[in-house]
């Protein structure tokens, strides 16, 4: 391979990178984006080394990191730290530069050479007024410089249509359900004719629901990703989950619809487009159903064909960045993983010592001339 | 440490332990034809913006006119050479009026 080939997905919940290695293989790497501020003992750091944590001693303090940080919230009753919140970098925590710096790193590692590309998701601006996105984008652009990167940014939802919209001409409607943020875009041959993003999102499900029954938000999203189906919710948290579930996507659908009523952005399309969603939130069964159902009785300024979700929901916006970086980053690497395949299915010539001795072709039958 | 990155962020860190990364190994198929599909997409409004702009021959004998398959719309579209033609004349007949009328 030329130059390295990477893409990251920075969420609120999950920092996942994918990457092309030498051998045409794509290696997917998944963390928690969060952390865990541990008190310094002496037994604690062995504790840590011996059950193989992830965490990082920073100045005079020691964190818990990525998955470790839920385990250890889960041993000592605290609640995790997030370096982001609402899709973009958290603003209340003064440690969230440091913290995203290092998963970065050990999720890409430094560029080893020349040339290194890494496209990198950032959501659409939720808070139009704050302008947020230009600060967390302008932080991941500099990581990842640091490391050795060209670094791109693609707007989430059109990651989605570059994961799930090949077959459309990367035509259609891509929606992100994450954890802070829904990300919408709309898309006509893979140019975004609009992208927003709506702040409501796995964790606002997880915050109503907890509150409506009283139960702690972790237990809940416990709850939630254990395999909930929206459809027949089997006790009184999966019921609690299935009517928030219920009312996001109704004020998604709501939201697309004020935005685009009226708007010369879908006098694009004569035909019907397909919308794929991807991201964490939009895993649980039955709710591709819903939205499907939502869509018909709202009236939807586009009309709509297939709604689907993506393949892999979890992976699918690192492996549209990915797309997109590959697109960018080397015109030969198609040809090369085409060689590397030849090369790698080729059958082995036979040995010398068991050689077949060349047969002779059969004589044809004669014909038997008839007198 | 970054100089651009804020002031608590360039907080020394003495260690870092971010081990068992969850990995997840596929083949690139999963990416190789919508790459190419983007690609594609991506690649057609170069070609547009390099194409010939259309020869000009308006001198071409009519026998020879066969022979000249390089042209492959005239430059100057049928309706429009007609509409040229008559703001042509009218200029003209404008001119040599004027022309008559200064002698
Ligand atoms: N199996 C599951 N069922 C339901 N929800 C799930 C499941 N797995 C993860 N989630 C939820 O999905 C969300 C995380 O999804 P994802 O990783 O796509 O978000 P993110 O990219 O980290 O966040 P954002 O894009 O909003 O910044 C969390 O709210 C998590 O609780
Ligand atoms: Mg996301």
């Amino acid at each position: 391979m030329d130059h390295e080939i990477k893409s990251l997905d920075i969420g609120t919940m999950h920092v996942i990178s994918a990457s092309v290695s030498a051998d045409c293989r794509i290696r997917f790497k998944k963390i928690r984006n969060a952390f865990l501020k541990i008190h310094v003992e002496q037994s604690m750091s062995q504790f840590l080394k011996q059950e193989e944590l992830q965490y990082a001693e920073i100045g005079e303090d020691l964190y818990a990191l990525g998955d470790s940080a839920f385990k250890m919230a889960g041993i000592t009753g605290k609640d995790v730290s997030r370096p982001m919140q609402d899709g973009v970098l958290n603003p209340k925590e003064p440690r969230a530069e440091i913290i995203l710096k290092l998963l970065i790193e050990a999720l890409v590692g430094k560029a080893q050479g020349e040339g290194a590309i890494c496209y990198y998701s950032i959501p659409a601006e939720p808070f139009q007024r704050e302008k947020r996105v230009i600060y967390h984008s302008g932080i991941i652009h500099t990581i990842l410089e640091d490391l050795g990167y060209k670094a791109v940014a693609v707007n989430e939802g059109l990651a989605v249509i570059y994961s799930g919209l090949a077959d459309r001409h990367f035509t259609g409607i891509g929606i992100s359900c994450g954890c802070g943020l829904i990300n919408v875009c709309l898309s006509r041959k893979a140019q975004v004719l609009d992208a927003f993003a709506i702040d409501r999102a796995g964790d606002w499900i997880d915050d109503n629901a907890s509150k409506a029954i009283g139960e702690p938000a972790h237990k809940v999203m416990l709850v939630k990703e254990g395999g909930l189906n929206l459809l027949s919710p089997q006790d009184r948290t999966e019921n609690a989950l299935a009517i928030y579930y219920k009312d996001l996507i109704q004020y998604v659908v709501e939201c697309i619809k004020d935005r685009w009523h009226d708007s010369g952005r879908v006098s694009h399309f004569d035909g019907p487009v397909n919308i794929v969603c991807a991201g964490g939130t939009a895993l649980p069964a039955g709710f591709i159903a819903i939205l499907r159902s939502e869509l018909k009785k709202a009236r939807f300024p586009l009309r709509v064909d297939q709604v689907s979700l993506a393949k892999d929901p979890l992976y699918a916006i690192a492996r549209g960045c990915l797309i997109g970086a590959v697109n960018d980053g080397s015109s030969h690497f198609i040809r090369q993983c085409a060689a590397h395949r030849r090369t790698a299915c080729r059958p082995k010539k036979p040995s010398p010592a068991v050689k077949k001795p060349r047969s002779r072709p059969k004589a044809r039958p004669r014909r038997i001339k008839r007198s | 440490m970054s100089e651009h990155l804020p002031e608590a962020a360039s907080d020394k860190v003495k260690s870092v332990h971010l081990v068992n990364i969850p990995t997840k190994v596929t083949g690139v198929d999963i990416i190789e034809s919508d790459a190419k599909a983007l690609g594609r997409l991506h690649q057609k409004p170069k070609r547009q913006q390099h194409q010939p702009k259309p020869e000009i021959k308006l001198h071409v004998k009519t026998d020879k006119l066969k022979r000249h398959t390089s042209i492959k719309r005239p430059a100057v579209p049928e309706a429009s050479r007609g509409i040229l033609g008559i703001a042509f004349y009218a200029v003209g007949r404008f001119i040599s009026a004027i022309s008559n009328v200064i002698k």
